[in-house]
């Protein structure tokens, strides 16, 4: 009798509990529910302004506080609080006092942002900007319907400086099915900091010259095993497909282009991808190639090899933080380093084609869920931010402190600095990346000793000389993916599942036997055809036939 | 209080009939820390069980995440159909039942096989030091396990592989070999269960009633008999209750067990309906898929359990419902 009673107490306890947190999630539910129909009034007040062709002026800011969620990449460095420092304050106090706007940041993981996004999408929770680097995930946010489309005559009356900077960009390339969708940040490089080093001291070692193209790369390899030194090392490939480019055929049209590049789905079908497994597996089987390259699944165990002497080639985006020069040099002191030109890494029948960002930076999209007044002061951020003052303040901090102009007014960073206004990596580029992705002084030369002195450790300068030096050779040989201005529905579908066969296929077609290469490689071909590659492409020629897509040059 | 002590008086004798006249609103004052203790596991299995299952309704909608659950139209099981006509989706049915299968044929049984033996073990310091050992690696992650072994069973650089390449054999590709990674993981994860599997077997074989050896060794039985005839007999139910439990888990399995393991080389295995979960929900965003999947998973999980429950009943055993 008494379990009974203690059982029916349990279930009273349970039964109210769960009454509790289900009026919770009913308040949470309805609450989601009034925001959404408080946009929606917003949207159609808002339409009702744009017909009227005057938007509320809010120079003298804003009646009542507008809280705007700013997404910032948490890089995970330790000691640095991405969403609360001195740059963070400094943009309030500067910018959102002034205006009665609470500038809130949000924090999403460098390299789970998809995840994250994905997430805070699903709970409406995303921050009122919602970016990506690459067009095929910004899309698929906006396919999604997590962004809303943006009005371009709020963004000039809102943002003039931003909007007259960006302009001609965001009605190039900022639309989808039609719609308004993407706005940009500004990108105009003077050069690739992509940067191969090579092992120079091994290259002195057994008397060979800097390889200009693949032939010769294996002929240094060759050489270099001979006399037991290490391999070339790999990061097993999952992402960002560009390892085919120094294989692309010399005659290949655009419209070809379009077909085959993209970076979420590796062309493994195109005779690009043949030749480059081809030439993959003939290097494996002569042991000139990490025997166990698809181990290295993340960065950290491809740069270890390097840095540990087993391979004697690393790739990376050089700058001045990477610890890999001072750590391989704790291991070898003898090591000395130099930059492998890109054409070492194409074929001698092709050419040093390399992937060339297009002519802007981040792509942003404004989140669906925005009001009209957050919009507005979304807007005005993005304006305060491309100001040149508040730019420089914030890729260069505070001078005499952070940094020193020097006679050409060059920001010379104050290295020793360690005072409270510290900038984060890359010159704080997560703030203002929104704005712009390259520093610029708008002159070249300018531009270039000060990349030797943001992006290179103190005395490697050299190394970002030389690598200006080759990019400024290959840069006929760039390719822009040319964009798609309609959504590519079968690839969101089949990406992940393409990807997954992409790594078993590509890491069996390079460790098999070499007269195994061209069975193994007509077998998966077909397979990943049937994995829903023939649907990618089909739907991409048909938008390549009724001209829905921009070829960049 | 005073309640309780006037109703002792009038029938000393009878506390127990008077309880169930009491209100419930008496215990809870009474003895309101113990609920509240037990409200602390309450709240976490509704929340954490119960409330998720409000998120199975994506399984049967085209689940867009800006609209939300409400604002998804229902497509019924179009869903469903699209998974199960998913080229990975036999496949990974396929190696879900055989990575299971394989442990319970070779996981199952070892803890039982360990408890006996150590039951036999005489000296205590020896037992104690053993089943130490034994059940450390339970407390290891299996991101830590996949780590160490992808170290440990590398071809060119391992330990193990440098012993055997210094025997003067040639290396073993124990993770980068499709049949070779099927062995190493079955029996990792031997090494990985089975001390703490013991535990629940020990304490089963102490609860056996000594006469009863006593009698077997009357009877003549040696040690081997004894542990044959006494010991196993008396523990058949725990053995049961543990094996249903297992049963249940036939079509699940642990997922990081397998991501940590697996590499580029060797996949043949390693496509699993967890897997496939993880790929599809959190890696590419179809979460109706990976919820419909999931669904599916448990469905036959909950089948394959109450199946297993009946067998055992039907054997003349508890059972675990």
């Amino acid at each position: 009798m008494k379990k009974q009673i203690t059982k029916a107490a349990a279930m009273g306890m349970a039964a109210a509990m769960a009454a509790t947190l289900l009026a919770g999630c009913g308040g949470a539910a309805s609450s989601t529910a009034a925001s959404s129909t408080a946009s929606s009034a917003a949207t159609s007040t808002d339409a009702a302004s744009a017909e009227a062709g005057s938007y509320t002026d809010y120079t003298a800011g804003f009646p009542e506080k507008v809280t705007i969620q700013i997404p910032v990449y948490d890089r995970g460095f330790e000691g640095w609080d991405v969403t609360n420092n001195y740059y963070t304050q400094y943009v309030q106090k500067e910018f959102g006092d002034k205006y009665n706007i609470n500038v809130e940041y949000v924090s999403v993981g460098r390299s789970t942002e998809v995840q994250d996004y994905m997430q805070m999408i699903a709970a409406h929770t995303a921050p009122d900007i919602i970016m990506h680097y690459d067009m095929p995930q910004a899309v698929n946010y906006y396919s999604e319907g997590a962004m809303q489309d943006v009005d371009y005559d709020e963004i000039a009356f809102y943002a003039p400086s931003y909007w007259a900077s960006m302009q001609s960009t965001v009605e190039t390339y900022g639309k989808l099915d039609g719609k308004n969708a993407f706005i940009f940040a500004e990108r105009d490089p003077i050069y690739y900091n992509f940067v191969r080093l090579i092992r120079q001291d091994w290259l002195d070692q057994v008397g060979a010259e800097m390889p200009t193209t693949w032939e010769e790369l294996q002929a240094v390899l060759a050489k270099w095993k001979e006399a037991g030194l290490g391999t070339m090392s790999e990061q097993l490939i999952t992402k960002s497909f560009t390892y085919e480019y120094g294989f692309i055929d010399a005659a290949t049209t655009d419209d070809e282009k379009a077909l085959y590049l993209d970076l979420n789905v590796a062309p493994f079908t195109w005779s690009a991808t043949e030749n480059y497994l081809k030439a993959r597996n003939t290097q494996y089987n002569a042991g000139l190639l990490d025997s166990e390259f698809y181990l290295n699944t993340e960065e950290p165990q491809y740069k270890a090899k390097f840095v540990a002497g087993q391979s004697g080639i690393y790739a990376l985006y050089m700058s001045s933080g990477t610890d890999v020069i001072s750590s391989l040099l704790a291991n070898d002191p003898e090591a000395k380093l130099a930059v492998m030109p890109a054409s070492a890494l194409a074929s001698a029948d092709s050419h040093q084609y390399y992937y060339q960002y297009p002519p802007y930076g981040m792509i942003m999209g404004i989140n669906a869920d925005t009001s009209a007044e957050e919009r507005a002061a979304v807007y005005m951020y993005l304006d305060w931010m491309i100001q040149p003052e508040n730019l420089f303040f914030m890729q260069h901090g505070i001078e005499g402190e952070t940094y020193t102009l020097d006679a050409d007014g060059i920001a010379l960073q104050n290295a020793d600095y360690t005072g409270e206004a510290k900038l984060s990596q890359n010159n704080n580029k997560d703030y203002w990346c929104l704005v712009q992705e390259i520093a610029n002084y708008g002159d070249e030369a300018k531009d270039l000793t000060s990349n030797k002195v943001t992006l290179a450790p103190a005395g490697y300068e050299d190394l970002i000389q030389q690598a200006y030096d080759y990019d400024k050779l290959d840069q006929q040989y760039g390719i822009i993916t040319p964009i798609f201005t309609k959504a590519i529905e079968s690839s969101s579908e089949y990406a992940a599942d393409l990807n997954a066969l992409w790594q078993e296929a590509y890491v069996d077609c390079v460790t098999c036997a070499p007269e195994e290469f061209d069975a193994k490689y007509a077998e998966y071909k077909q397979e990943y055809l049937d994995a829903g590659y023939q649907e990618i492409l089909d739907e991409k020629q048909s938008l390549i036939d009724s001209g829905d897509v921009l070829q960049i040059k | 209080m005073s309640m309780r002590a006037t109703k002792q008086k009038a029938t000393p004798a009878a506390n127990t009939l008077g309880l169930h006249k009491k209100g419930l609103a008496f215990y809870l004052k009474r003895d309101w820390q113990l609920y509240a203790l037990m409200l602390m596991p309450l709240v976490f299995v509704i929340v954490f069980k119960y409330m998720a299952y409000g998120g199975l309704s994506i399984a049967f909608k085209n689940y867009k995440v800006a609209k939300g659950y409400a604002g998804s139209e229902w497509v019924g099981f179009k869903i469903f159909e699209k998974i199960f006509n998913h080229r990975d989706f036999g496949p990974a049915v396929y190696n879900t039942l055989l990575l299971n299968i394989l442990d319970l044929v070779f996981s199952f049984p070892m803890p039982i096989i360990l408890a006996l033996l150590l039951n036999e073990i005489r000296v205590k310091w020896f037992k104690k030091t053993t089943q130490t050992l034994l059940y450390l690696p339970h407390f290891l992650s299996w991101v830590v396990i996949g780590s160490v072994s992808l170290q440990m069973f590398s071809v060119n650089s391992g330990v193990v592989n440098t012993l055997i390449a210094n025997a003067g054999h040639s290396p073993i590709p124990f993770l980068q070999d499709d049949a070779w990674w099927l062995v190493t993981y079955v029996a990792i994860g031997v090494w990985q269960s089975m001390g703490w599997g013991t535990i629940i077997y020990l304490a089963a074989i102490t609860n056996v009633n000594s006469e009863l050896y006593e009698a077997a060794r009357v009877d003549g039985a040696n040690r081997f008999q004894q542990c044959l005839h006494v010991t196993l007999p008396c523990i058949r139910s725990t053995i049961v209750v543990l094996l249903i439990m297992n049963l249940g888990k036939l079509m699940g399995g642990s997922f990081e067990r397998i991501l940590s393991m697996s590499n580029a080389k060797a996949t043949e295995f390693t496509t699993t309906i967890p897997v496939l979960v993880y790929r599809w929900g959190i890696q590419s965003g179809k979460f109706s898929e990976s919820t419909a999947l999931g669904l599916f998973q448990s469905v036959i999980g909950l089948a394959l359990v109450l199946l297993s429950d009946a067998i055992a009943k039907k054997l003349g055993e508890d059972g675990l419902l």
